[in-house]
């Protein structure tokens, strides 16, 4: 799949794609959770514009116009939200859910790397008397809706 | 393509269509339902999948636009703020439902005569509370007894966690002295009748892989299905046919492969949501129906209620494990559910303490909205700092019926088999931008009671957005009265106009109360069951 995504965005526009999606989703300042571009979520992205051609077009444009204005600071990229916006949603977008929906980015998160099925997390059920002290403020009001 | 008559024809294999079947079984009359989608297997839910959150904007997207399945109907909801969400498969939107499970209550039937608004219905919360509590059986329903919010009834099964999250905001509720109580919920807490317990996965909304979710299809359906009930899936309604006698004869439906076919029957059920129903109503066009089926009233697809929601969220100083449990719901507050003279809004609503979002949810907007969180360094702000700290209050409203609310058919838009889709035209009420107002004021305040350092603006749709995706209650648009001239069916579902046609989903509630409508529409429709049976000599008089 990859050559394949290669194959229609050339190793620049690949770079770029990279740089970007850094600037969208930065490293955390201790560097434990990785920037967006550093782990390949271009891939991702590329992949997206594979299976929806329609996307295609107005992705290449918006690109072009960010190969000119240049991916290196926060500065610039705020310049290729404010004039390619179609661009832009669409690349925020493909960045946060090829990013969030990694497993190795979910367990950085405190969640389960795993499929959340079947084994899900582990919720301990209140026992009762828990249950009956938080409770018991709301019972000793009484009946609080309205007979009809 | 003709086949064999059948006694009772129901429309849709959901919430209501399976729950009137089961009510109907010991008649042993020859039933058969016709529903557009299919079986969906545990297998094939999302969350067995390493990226399943993805699947929440694709072909498991609650919005049928998205999901655009051939079994599908596309919704025009261009002139509505709101857009309503479904899912079309054995089980109907119980597939993708969450679950929550509160019951409209003794005040939501009497809105005239105690609030002098809408109307009231012809039948009551005392009536229906045999059947709340079959129904409650059989979905397998998980809640805490002693509920003062409610006149006494003890859920079948120990309520589920309400985690960190619902402990946390509870004790909110109890320093203000506000109504709070752990939710009602059709997941559960043991296992229970062959299903499993809930694993607190946190995606209800993409079917639930464990079975703990009762879903109709895992619930009513294998019973149904064991009593001889035929379900026909794939079969989707074109029209209800009706005789020059003015009764329904049955219908005509396509096939997967697009091919039509007749069914005859001597009575037909409608099951198809407030919005289906009314879609299927106005495009079953005839000599003696010209402005659609059972329309002599003019009230097919008027009056269409959701309920509208904004949020708002706190960050709290530990985490609040928020994605893990149930997405919906942890506590729930009535306090502001019942009319007060004193506040400028009449009717109330509810504060639902939902769990939070994933985090790929969480950074595209969550459930309700597409507003993505900011990229950058305040993108890593709101994921390090924001993210793992947050607990949020949706502020579910009763919406009020006004015609001009409607569901209508949209004279372009069709189905893969060329039927007419149906458009929205929706406007969010008055009264209930002022019940948003004050209950984002409560909300707030029962954040910051509960230990909240701050009120952030999430990206999670909780901070004052009306979301968009909120359309998952769907009622009005063919509502119960005693009057043929205001209402489309009588006070047991029965339509005035087609006296062997009923309807048994939201479309015939004449308010919606504030609160989740799938445990009051399969109470409403065993009731409608249970009516057709004590009528049974005198049914189509």
């Amino acid at each position: 799949m990859a050559d394949h995504a290669a194959s229609l965005w050339s190793a620049d526009e690949r770079a770029l794609i990279d740089a970007l999606l850094n600037q969208l989703i930065p490293s955390s300042d201790d560097g434990s959770i990785p920037a967006a571009g550093s782990i390949g979520v271009a891939a991702f992205v590329v992949r997206a514009l594979d299976e929806d051609p329609t996307l295609q077009a107005p992705f290449a444009r918006g690109l072009a116009r960010a190969a000119e204005i240049g991916a290196g600071s926060a500065d610039a990229v705020v310049r290729i939200e404010t004039e390619q916006p179609e661009f832009f949603k669409l690349l925020q977008r493909l960045a946060y859910m090829g990013y969030y929906s990694r497993p190795d980015i979910r367990a950085l998160l405190g969640l389960s790397a795993k499929p959340v099925h079947p084994d899900g997390y582990d919720v301990p059920i209140e026992p009762e008397d828990l249950m009956a002290d938080l409770t018991a403020p709301v019972r000793s009001r009484g009946q609080c809706y309205r007979d009809a | 393509m003709k086949n064999q008559p059948v006694d009772v024809l129901i429309i849709g294999a959901g919430a209501s269509g399976a729950a009137i079947a089961w009510s109907l079984v010991e008649t042993r009359m020859h039933i058969l339902c016709l529903e557009q989608g299919d079986w969906i297997f545990d297998k094939d839910f999302p969350s067995r999948r390493d990226d399943y959150e993805l699947a929440r904007y694709g072909k498991f997207s609650c919005d049928p636009n998205v999901r655009g399945l051939r079994e599908d109907y596309p919704i025009n909801a261009d002139d509505s703020p709101i857009m309503p969400v479904n899912y079309n498969a054995v089980g109907g939107s119980t597939i993708n439902y969450l679950g929550h499970w509160p019951r409209m209550k003794p005040s939501d039937f009497r809105t005239r005569s105690l609030d002098g608004v809408a109307e009231d219905w012809p039948v009551d919360y005392a009536t229906l509370e045999p059947f709340f509590e079959e129904n409650d059986r059989i979905m397998g329903v998980s809640g805490l007894a002693g509920n003062p919010a409610y006149p006494a009834y003890t859920p079948p099964n120990p309520p589920i966690p309400i985690g960190k999250l619902g402990q946390t905001l509870a004790k909110g509720f109890n320093e203000l002295g506000w109504h709070w109580w752990p939710s009602d919920v059709a997941i559960l807490s043991r296992d229970n009748d062959g299903r499993s317990k809930c694993v607190n996965a946190g995606t209800c909304d993409l079917g639930c892989a464990a079975g703990a979710k009762a879903s109709t299809d895992i619930t009513y359906w294998p019973m149904l299905e064991r009593a001889g009930v035929e379900l026909r899936t794939g079969a989707r309604v074109r029209e209800i046919i009706v005789g020059d006698d003015g009764f329904a004869k049955g219908v005509r439906y396509h096939d997967r492969d697009g091919n039509v076919h007749e069914q005859l029957a001597e009575m037909v059920v409608v099951a198809c949501n407030g919005v289906g129903t009314p879609r299927l109503l106005l495009n079953s066009v005839s000599k003696l129906f010209p402005d659609g089926l059972a329309n002599s009233s003019g009230m097919v697809g008027k009056n269409l209620m959701f309920h509208p929601l904004s949020g708002v969220t706190g960050r709290f100083d530990e985490p609040m494990d928020g994605f893990k449990g149930p997405v919906a719901c942890s506590i729930l507050s009535q306090e502001f559910y019942e009319t007060d003279p004193n506040r400028d809004f009449v009717r109330g609503y509810g504060l639902h303490a939902g769990r939070s979002h994933p985090p790929a949810t969480y950074a595209l907007g969550g459930y309700g909205v597409d507003d993505p969180i900011p990229w950058g360094a305040e993108h890593r702000k709101r994921m390090d700092d924001v993210f793992p700290y947050i607990a949020g209050l949706t502020i579910v409203t009763e919406d009020l019926p006004e015609e001009h609310n409607c569901v209508t058919l949209d004279p372009d838009l069709t189905d893969s088999d060329g039927i007419p889709a149906p458009k929205i035209t929706y406007k969010i009420g008055e009264n209930t931008l002022k019940m948003f107002a004050h209950g984002e004021a409560r909300a707030a305040e029962a954040l910051l009671a509960a230990g909240a350092r701050e009120i952030v603006a999430d990206g999670g749709g909780r901070d004052g957005k009306v979301w968009r995706r909120a359309g998952w209650h769907q009622m009005g648009t063919a509502r119960m009265g005693n009057d043929p001239a205001t209402s489309v069916v009588n006070g047991w579902g029965r339509c005035h106009d087609v006296k062997n046609l009923f309807i048994v989903d939201a479309s015939i509630f004449v308010t919606a109360g504030a609160v989740n409508p799938t445990s009051t529409i399969q109470a409403l429709a065993l009731y409608i069951g249970d009516s057709i049976k004590k009528n049974i000599a005198t049914l189509f008089d």
